[in-house]
C-alpha cells in the first residue's frame, strides 16, 4: 500500500478546500440556482401561466418564447451579449454596471422580451415581441456584466475583484434572498396523528413542479380505521380516489397498495365506505367533483371537474394531463403512500425523520424567484385579459403594446424584493446584504433559515442532527428565539442543482433499459425482487439492488451520469434492500475522497498536480477522487476522518471515504477561530456571532459604495495565528482586526468584569482605529401641478427655517462642499418644497406659493467632515444628492473589542504607557485583560493562540492555528524555550509606576482582536430638558429623539422604599407632564376655560360650579379624556391633602 | 568599592541604542529617568497638516496621522531640550516650528501605484530637521491622484501624544540572583537544560549562572526544581537599562535630557520652597 506522504494533512486539506472555493467560490449555490432558473424554469413558467383568453370568448392569446434581454454591445468586453440595462425616462436603454445602479438608486434588471401568438377566431395572425417587465440580474451570474471580466477590469468598473456576488441589486440597495430550507418536496413523509384527534398515522407529500406550482396531498388512517385522502382540503374517502384514477375494484386496488395480507386486512373498513359512496370511475370522478370546493375549475359539470381537479390537484408532480398513464402513475404513488401508512401504523417502519438531513431540502433564489415570477405573471396575465376585454369594442388588429403594461410585472417582482414578503406568505426572505465585514457578508450568503415558527419551541429541529455533520456549521447560529432554526452552511457543503425534467426521464429510462430496472406494470411475479425509488416515487423491480447501486456509484465516478445523483440503499420493514434513487435540486451534498479497497483514490500526484495548478477540482470529481454525498447516501458510508486513521486501520477496506478536511465542517465564520476544537463550544458559537460585528475592510471599493452606514478599519492585519480556512474563504484579503500583545493580568481593579485595559500610546500610533460614514440624501422631486422641490439655500421666508447658523456650510448651490467639518443639526443638503397645501393657499391669499424647509441635517447626536458628494439622477430623472460624511473614529473609553474566542469586553481604562508594565525586552502590552476571563469560560484556544503568537510574532511568520490539525501546543511551547522565552507563555514584568518586578510571571503574548461596531460615540446620550411626545407631554424616548433616559418602575420602587416622597414626586410629576387642569368639584368633571368672559365654564354645573385648580400629569389628563370618550364616567372627588 | 557607592558603566554604546549599568541608584530614581525619557524627554514632531489637494484613496486625517509618527531629526542641545519640556509642561510651549511641504503626483505612464516615502515631505527653512529614515511608506498614490499638503513640527512631550517620544523601547532590568541551596539539591539537571536562554550550569557541584544577565527571570529553573534549592531573585541595586531611540535624538542625548528635566524640576521645586 503506497504510503501518503504528504508534507503535512493540513496542507492537503487547506489544498483541497481551496482549490474547490476558487474554482467554485462560496456563493455557487446562488448562482447555479439563479443561471438555472433563467435558462429554463423562467420561459416554462411564463409560457405556461401566460395564456389569455378574452372573456368574450373568440380572441385567444398565447405568450412563446420569453427571452432575457436581446444582445447589446458591452463595453467593457467589446462583444454582443446580454447583459443588464436600464431605460432612462427618456426611454434611451444602455447598459448599465452594478455600481452605477448603486450610485442612482436603480435596479440592476434585464428586460423581459416576450412573443405574443394571437388567435381571433380562425385567424392568426404573426407572432409580436413585446417587453413584458423586468428582471432582476443576479450578480456574478451568467448575465452579469461582471461575467468575464478581468480583475482589472472589475476594478475599472467599481467592483471590489473580491466580491462574491449571489445578490441582487434592488432601487440602489443590495438584497439576497435567503436561502429557506424546506421539507422534501415530492417525498413521502409519514407521521404519527396528534395525539388528542381521531387521526392515527398521517401519510404527506407535498407536490411541486419546476415552475413552482405547489399543492399537499395527504392520506391519513383514522382511529374507526378508514383511509381518507385529502385533495384540496377536502376528505375523499380511499377508495373513491382510486377508483377516480381508473382502479375500480377493491382487489385491484388492494394489491396496488400491498401485498402483506396482513396489511390488505386494514383497508377493510376503507371499502365498506367506497361501496357506498362510488361504484364506478365516473361515479368516483362526479363525487370529486362536487366535494371538492375551490372556484378555480371552469366546468360547472361534475364529472368534468372530477377529471380536472385529478389532473391538476393531486400529485402535480407526476404529470398534469388526464392520460391513463398519468393516473396510474398517481394511483401508484398514493398506494405507495398509503402502504407507508400502514406500515407505519403496524410499527414494522418508524415515523420519517423530519430533521434527517435526507430530508430536507434548500430552496435557493432560483426556486424562490420562480414563485414570484409565477406569480407576477398570473397578475399580468389577468391585467392583460381585462385590457383586451376593454379593447373588444374597438376594431382593428390588437396591438399588444397597447395591451401590456410592463411596470406591473416588474413592480410585483421588485416589491417582493424590496421588502422580503414573498407571495406564499412567507416574510423576510428576502433582506438587505450584510455589509459589517468580509465575513458577515459570505456568512449572509450562506445562510439558512428554517420556516418552523420561532415562537414554537420545537426542540428538535432546533438540535444539532448528526447528518448536520459536513453540511451545516455546528457553531454559527444566534442565540435566544432562533437558534438551531437560522443556520450557516458548512465550508464545502455544496447544494444540489437538480437534473432538468429532459435529463430526469432520460435517467429514468436507462434504468429500465440498461440497469435491467423492471417497470411497475411489467412486474406479475415479486419474488426476490427488490424495489427502486427515484425522486420519491417507486419506479420499479430490480433483482440485486446492490449491485445497481455498485453499477450506478461506478457510473457516476467515471462521469457517466451527473455526479448529483444521489444512490442510498435501505431497508424495507421485511428486511428486503430497497434503492433510494434521488436527483432533485436543493439536496446538501458535501464532498469526500473515494476510497477504493481500503487505499485512498487521492493520490500525491494529484496533490501536486493541484498545487501547481495542473488539476482544478472538478477533474478530481470528474476522475471519481472526490464525489458528493448527500446525507441519504452518507448513511451507507463509513468515512476515516483523515488519512492517518485509515493507514493504520486493521480493516482499511472497511472504510468508502476519507474526510476532505475535518476543519471544514464548521461555516465561514466559525472557521476563523483558531484552536476551536480547544474551546467550550458555547464560545465558539458566541464568537460566530461577534465575528460578524467586527470592523474591517468590507469591501475594497468602499470608497465609491454608497452604503447608507459603513465602518473601515485604518490597519487591518491578517492574523498571525491564522486557520486554514480564515486563508479559503479570503479573511486573509479583507481582515478584520489586529494583532494585540495581550498581557493578562490584573491592573488596578479596572479589568473588573470583563474590562480592557489598553495603551495610550498604541492607541495614539493607530491601534483600532476607524473611519465611520454616513450617507445623506435628498431628491429634487417633482410634484404633480408643475411644482417641484428645488435643492439651494434656503431663504428666511420660508416656513421651518433653522436659521443662518445652520446652513452656513453650505456652498451657493445648497450643498456643502467636500471635506468641510460639520457639527450635529448643521445642514448638509439644502432643500425646499412646495408646501403641502401651497396650491391651495396660493390662491386665497394672492402671494407666492407657501413654501417649506425640507433640508437634510446632519445627525444631531454625530459629526463628521464631507467624504464625498455625488449628484446625479434617480430613475425618475429627478436630481438625486447623496453626501457621504466620514467620522474619525479613535478608540475610548467604552469601546467594544473581542479576541476570537467569544471573550468581548470594553475599554475601561487608557493607561499611558510610561505607567504600563514591560518585560525584559522592553516589550509594553496594547491591552490587559483580567485573568478572571477565562476559568469559567474555559477558552483554552485563546490561551494557545496567545502563545502560537508569540511563537508567530518572534519567528516572523503566521501560525497554522486550524482546529483538529493546526500546530500542536506542545511544539509552540517548545519553539518558545528554542527562542529564549518561558515555555509557558510568562514572563516577568516591571511595574512602569513603581519601577518594582511585579511579584507574579505574567502571561503574555500576542492575541488577534478585533473592533466591534459598538462604538460609545454612538450610544453616549444625556439630556436636561428638550422635547416631549404630543399625546403624554411625557420626554421623548430615545437617543435618535433626543430622549430623557426612563426613570422607571424599579427606581420609582427605590424611591418609596427610601421614603423619599418629594423626589418621586419631582421625578415623576414635576419634571415630567405636569399640567395644571380646572376641575368642577360639584360634578367632578374637567372645566374649560371661556377667554371671551374670562371665566372658567363648568357644562354641567353652569353657574353653581366650584372650580378649583389642580396639578395632575398630563397622561391623566389624558387618561379621563379617553375614558369619557368610551362612555365611562370618571369623576374627580377633590379634597385637602391629609383628608379622606 | 564601597557598597552605597553609585557607579556607572556603559556597556553598550551604538549609535541609538545605549546600555548603562548602575549601581546603587535607587529605584525610583531609575525609574523617574525612565518615566521622563518615556514622556517628558522634547522631541520635534509633525502636529498639523494643511491639505491643499488630496485625491488619494487615504484620508487626510489618515495621513495626517502617519506624518504624525515619522521621526524627525530634533537639535540635540540637552540643555535646551530640557527647558523645552520644563517650558511645555509649564505651559509655555516654545513658539519653533517647522514648515514641511510634500507634493506628490502619481503620472500615469507609471503603469502601478506610486509610493509615497518620507523623503518627499521637504523641511522649509529649517534643512536640519528632515525625517530621520528616508524610507518610511506614507501612503500610495494610483493613477493621476495628486497630494499637496504642508506639515508643521512642533515640539511636543511623549505624554501628549506617543509621536514625541524619543524612544521606542526604554527598559531596564535588574541583576537576577541565583540562590542555591547546595544541601538540599539531589543530583538532576532538569533546571540547568529548563532555562530557555541557557544561562545556568554546574560548576563544582554547585550551580551558577554562566552570565547572570542573559537570565530573565522567568523562574522556569525554579518551578523544575522538585527539591527546592533553586531559588531566583534580583539585586535591585544593580539595574541595566537599555534605551532604543526612535532616531530623533541620539540615546545619550536622551538620558542627559531626562536627567536634566529632574534636576530642573527638583531645582523649581527647591525655589517654590524658598531653600
Ligand atoms: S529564571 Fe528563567 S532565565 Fe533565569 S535562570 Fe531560571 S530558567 Fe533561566
Amino acid at each position: 500500500m503506497e504510503s501518503f506522504a504528504f508534507r503535512k494533512d493540513s496542507d492537503v486539506s487547506g489544498l483541497l478546500v481551496r482549490s474547490l472555493i476558487d474554482e467554485k467560490g462560496l456563493v455557487r449555490l446562488h448562482l447555479d440556482s439563479y443561471n438555472r432558473f433563467i435558462q429554463s424554469e423562467f420561459k416554462k413558467i411564463i409560457e405556461e401561466v401566460c395564456v389569455i383568453e378574452s372573456t368574450k370568448g373568440d380572441v385567444k392569446i398565447k405568450a412563446a418564447n420569453p427571452v432575457l434581454g436581446r444582445p447589446i454591445y458591452d463595453p467593457w468586453t467589446g462583444k454582443q451579449r446580454i447583459i443588464p440595462e436600464v431605460t432612462e425616462p427618456d426611454f434611451v436603454t444602455r447598459p448599465i454596471t452594478p455600481m452605477e445602479a448603486r450610485l442612482r438608486g436603480l435596479s440592476y434588471t434585464v428586460p423581459i422580451y416576450c412573443d405574443f401568438v394571437i388567435t381571433d377566431g380562425d385567424d392568426q395572425y404573426e407572432a409580436q415581441q413585446v417587453l413584458i417587465g423586468e428582471l432582476p440580474v443576479m450578480l456574478k451570474s451568467s448575465i452579469c456584466v461582471t461575467n468575464g471580466l478581468t480583475k482589472d477590469q472589475l476594478i475599472e468598473i467599481g467592483e471590489d475583484p473580491e466580491d462574491p456576488g449571489g445578490y441582487f441589486i434592488i432601487n440602489g440597495s443590495e438584497r439576497i434572498i435567503v436561502s429557506q430550507e424546506d421539507l422534501g418536496t415530492n417525498h413521502i413523509f409519514v407521521e404519527e396523528g396528534p395525539s388528542n384527534s381521531s387521526v392515527l398515522t398521517v401519510s404527506k407529500v407535498s407536490s411541486v413542479t419546476r415552475t413552482a406550482n405547489r399543492t399537499t396531498t395527504q392520506a391519513e388512517l383514522t382511529k374507526d380505521g378508514r383511509i381518507y385522502v385529502y385533495i384540496l382540503r377536502s376528505k375523499i374517502p380511499m377508495a373513491v380516489v382510486f377508483r377516480a384514477l381508473g382502479f375500480v375494484t377493491d382487489r385491484d386496488i388492494a394489491s396496488l397498495i400491498t401485498r402483506d395480507e396482513r396489511l390488505q386486512e386494514l383497508l377493510t373498513q376503507s371499502f365498506i365506505e367506497g361501496e357506498t359512496l362510488a361504484t364506478t370511475e365516473s361515479e368516483a370522478l362526479r363525487y370529486i367533483g362536487n366535494r371538492v370546493l375551490g372556484g378555480f375549475t371552469k366546468s360547472t359539470e361534475p364529472k368534468k371537474r372530477g377529471e380536472e381537479i385529478i389532473a391538476t390537484r393531486l400529485l402535480p408532480h407526476l404529470g398534469t394531463s388526464n392520460s391513463q398513464e398519468v393516473k396510474t402513475k398517481k394511483a401508484q404513488f398514493l398506494a405507495l403512500m398509503i402502504e407507508r401508512l400502514l406500515e407505519v401504523n403496524v410499527g414494522s417502519r418508524q415515523p420519517t425523520d423530519k430533521d434527517h438531513y435526507a430530508n430536507k431540502r434548500l430552496r435557493l433564489a432560483g426556486d424562490l424567484l420562480a414563485i414570484v415570477l409565477r406569480n407576477a405573471v398570473q397578475n399580468f396575465v389577468k391585467d392583460l385579459r381585462h385590457n383586451l376585454d376593454r379593447s373588444r369594442g374597438r376594431k382593428g388588429r390588437i396591438q399588444m403594446k397597447a395591451l401590456v403594461s410592463a411596470n406591473l410585472l416588474t413592480d410585483k417582482i421588485v416589491h417582493a424584493l424590496a421588502t422580503g414578503n414573498w407571495p406564499d406568505g412567507r416574510t423576510g426572505v428576502s433582506q438587505i446584504l450584510d455589509r459589517v465585514n468580509y465575513l458577515s457578508t459570505l456568512s449572509h450568503l450562506r445562510r439558512v433559515v428554517s420556516p418552523l415558527n420561532r415562537m414554537h419551541a420545537n426542540p428538535e429541529a432546533r438540535e444539532l442532527h448528526m447528518t448536520q455533520w459536513g453540511r451545516i456549521c455546528p457553531s454559527e447560529t444566534p442565540e435566544g428565539v432562533n437558534v438551531g432554526l437560522v443556520k450557516n452552511l458548512a465550508l464545502t457543503a455544496i447544494v444540489s442543482v437538480g437534473l432538468t425534467e429532459t435529463e430526469s426521464s432520460r435517467f429514468e429510462d436507462s434504468l429500465y433499459r440498461r440497469h435491467g430496472v423492471q417497470p411497475l406494470s411489467s412486474v406479475t411475479n415479486f419474488t426476490g425482487l427488490q424495489r427502486v425509488y427515484f425522486d420519491g416515487r417507486l419506479i420499479g423491480y430490480h433483482q440485486n439492488v446492490h449491485q445497481l447501486a455498485e453499477e450506478l456509484r461506478s457510473r457516476r465516478r467515471s462521469g457517466q451520469i451527473s455526479p448529483e445523483i444521489s444512490v442510498a440503499l435501505t431497508a424495507s420493514p421485511d428486511g428486503k434492500p430497497e434503492l433510494v434513487v434521488t436527483a432533485d435540486s436543493g439536496r446538501v451534498m458535501r464532498p469526500l475522497i473515494v476510497v477504493r479497497n481500503g487505499e485512498s483514490a487521492l493520490t500525491p500526484k494529484h496533490i501536486e498536480d493541484l498545487a501547481t495548478q495542473r488539476l482544478k477540482w472538478s477533474d478530481l470529481v470528474a476522475a471519481g477522487v472526490i464525489e458528493y454525498l448527500d446525507a441519504a447516501e452518507e448513511e451507507n458510508a463509513t468515512i476515516a476522518v483523515d488519512f492517518e486513521t485509515l493507514k493504520n486501520s486493521s480493516h482499511p477496506e472497511k472504510y468508502t471515504h476519507v474526510e476532505i478536511a475535518p476543519w471544514a465542517i464548521m461555516g465561514v465564520v466559525a472557521s476563523i477561530i483558531p484552536y476551536s476544537d480547544h474551546n467550550q463550544s458555547p464560545r465558539n458559537t458566541y464568537e460566530s456571532a461577534m465575528a460578524k460585528q467586527a470592523l474591517g475592510l468590507y469591501s475594497s471599493n468602499f470608497r465609491i459604495r454608497p452604503d447608507s452606514r459603513g465602518h473601515i478599519l485604518h490597519y487591518p492585519q491578517r492574523p498571525i495565528v491564522t486557520t486554514s480556512g480564515a486563508r479559503v474563504v479570503g479573511f486573509e484579503k479583507r481582515p478584520a482586526g489586529q494583532n494585540v500583545i495581550l498581557a493578562v493580568a490584573p491592573f488596578e481593579g479596572y479589568g473588573i468584569n470583563d474590562a480592557l485595559i489598553i495603551n495610550k500610546a498604541s492607541v495614539e500610533r493607530g491601534l483600532g482605529r476607524s473611519t465611520f460614514f454616513r450617507l445623506y440624501e435628498a431628491v429634487e422631486k417633482k410634484y404633480p401641478g408643475g411644482f417641484t422641490d428645488k435643492i439651494s439655500i434656503p431663504e428666511q421666508t420660508v416656513r421651518g427655517y433653522r436659521g443662518s447658523k445652520m446652513y452656513e456650510k453650505l456652498d451657493e448651490d445648497g450643498i456643502v462642499l467636500p471635506e468641510t467639518m460639520l457639527y450635529g443639526d448643521e445642514v448638509v443638503i439644502g432643500r425646499v418644497s412646495p408646501s403641502r397645501f401651497g396650491s391651495q393657499l396660493q390662491s386665497v391669499e394672492g402671494g407666492g406659493i407657501l413654501q417649506q424647509d425640507t433640508s437634510v441635517a446632519l445627525k444631531h447626536s454625530e459629526q463628521g467632515r464631507v467624504d464625498r458628494v455625488i449628484i446625479t439622477f434617480d430613475k425618475d430623472g429627478n436630481r438625486l444628492v447623496r453626501v457621504r460624511v466620514r467620522d474619525n473614529r479613535v478608540p475610548e473609553l467604552g469601546d467594544k473589542f473581542a479576541s476570537r474566542h467569544g471573550q468581548k469586553g470594553v475599554l475601561a481604562y487608557v493607561v499611558p504607557q510610561e505607567d504600563m508594565p514591560f518585560t525584559p525586552q522592553g516589550i509594553v502590552p496594547d491591552m490587559i485583560i483580567n485573568p478572571h476571563a477565562f476559568p469559567s469560560r474555559m477558552t483554552v484556544g485563546q490561551l494557545i493562540e496567545l502563545i502560537a503568537g508569540k511563537v508567530g510574532a518572534l519567528e516572523a511568520r503566521q501560525v497554522d492555528g486550524t482546529p483538529f490539525i493546526g500546530e500542536e501546543p506542545q511544539s509552540l511551547k517548545e519553539a518558545l524555550k528554542r527562542l529564549g522565552f518561558n515555555p509557558a507563555g510568562v514572563e516577568s514584568l516591571i511595574d512602569g509606576r513603581t519601577g518594582e518586578r511585579l511579584q507574579a510571571e505574567i502571561f503574555i503574548g500576542v492575541v488577534y482582536y478585533q473592533k466591534l461596531h459598538h462604538m460609545v460615540a454612538d450610544k453616549i446620550h444625556a439630556r436636561a430638558r428638550g422635547n416631549v411626545q404630543i399625546t403624554t407631554r411625557q420626554p421623548t424616548e430615545g437617543r435618535a429623539r433626543e430622549g430623557g433616559l426612563r426613570f422607571g418602575e424599579m427606581e420609582r420602587d427605590v424611591l418609596i422604599g427610601h421614603g423619599a416622597a418629594a423626589l418621586l414626586k419631582d421625578r415623576l410629576l414635576d419634571n415630567s407632564d405636569k399640567t395644571t387642569v380646572a376641575v368642577c368639584e360639584n360634578c367632578g368633571y374637567f372645566v374649560y376655560f371661556d377667554s371671551r368672559r374670562g371665566e372658567y365654564v363648568c357644562p354641567i354645573d353652569g353657574n353653581k360650579a366650584k372650580v378649583s385648580l389642580v396639578s395632575v400629569p398630563y397622561a391623566f389628563k389624558l387618561l379621563m379624556q379617553e375614558l369619557i370618550s368610551l362612555g365611562i364616567s370618571p369623576r374627580l372627588k377633590l379634597g385637602e391633602v391629609g383628608e379622606r | 568599592m564601597s557598597q552605597t557607592e553609585l557607579s556607572v558603566k556603559v556597556i553598550e554604546d551604538k549609535p541609538g541604542l545605549l546600555t548603562v549599568e548602575f549601581s546603587n541608584l535607587r529605584r525610583e530614581v531609575l525609574n523617574g529617568i525612565r518615566r521622563t525619557i518615556l514622556a517628558e524627554v522634547p522631541t520635534l514632531a509633525i502636529d498639523e497638516v494643511l491639505f491643499t489637494e488630496n485625491s488619494s484613496p487615504i484620508y487626510g486625517e489618515y495621513i495626517a496621522h502617519r506624518l504624525g509618527m515619522v521621526p524627525i531629526k530634533t537639535p540635540d542641545d540637552p540643555e535646551i531640550l530640557s527647558q523645552i519640556s520644563i517650558d511645555i509642561q509649564g505651559g509655555n510651549p516654545p513658539n519653533m516650528r517647522v514648515e514641511y511641504q510634500l507634493r506628490a503626483e502619481c503620472p500615469p505612464q507609471l503603469g502601478q501605484p506610486l509610493t509615497v516615502s518620507s523623503d518627499m515631505l521637504k523641511p522649509l527653512g529649517v534643512e536640519e530637521a528632515r525625517p530621520v529614515y528616508d524610507n518610511i511608506q506614507l501612503f500610495k498614490l494610483g493613477q493621476n491622484q495628486v497630494v499637496e499638503l504642508q506639515a508643521t513640527a512642533r515640539y511636543g512631550l511623549g505624554k501628549q501624544h506617543a509621536k514625541f517620544s524619543p524612544v521606542s523601547p526604554v527598559v531596564y532590568i535588574y541583576k537576577p540572583v541565583l540562590i542555591f541551596d547546595k544541601t538540599k539539591d539531589e543530583p538532576c539537571d532538569q533546571h540547568v537544560s529548563v532555562c530557555p536562554t541557557n544561562c545556568l550550569e554546574y560548576k563544582h557541584g554547585e550551580l551558577v549562572f554562566t552570565n547572570p544577565w542573559d537570565c530573565i527571570l522567568c523562574r522556569a529553573c525554579e518551578k523544575a526544581c522538585k527539591s527546592g534549592a533553586t531559588k531566583i531573585m534580583w539585586d535591585e541595586s544593580v539595574a541595566r537599562l537599555t534605551i532604543e531611540a526612535t532616531g530623533s535624538l541620539p540615546p545619550k542625548v536622551i538620558l542627559k535630557t531626562a536627567i536634566l528635566i529632574l534636576l530642573k524640576k527638583f531645582k523649581l521645586v527647591s525655589e517654590k520652597v524658598g531653600a
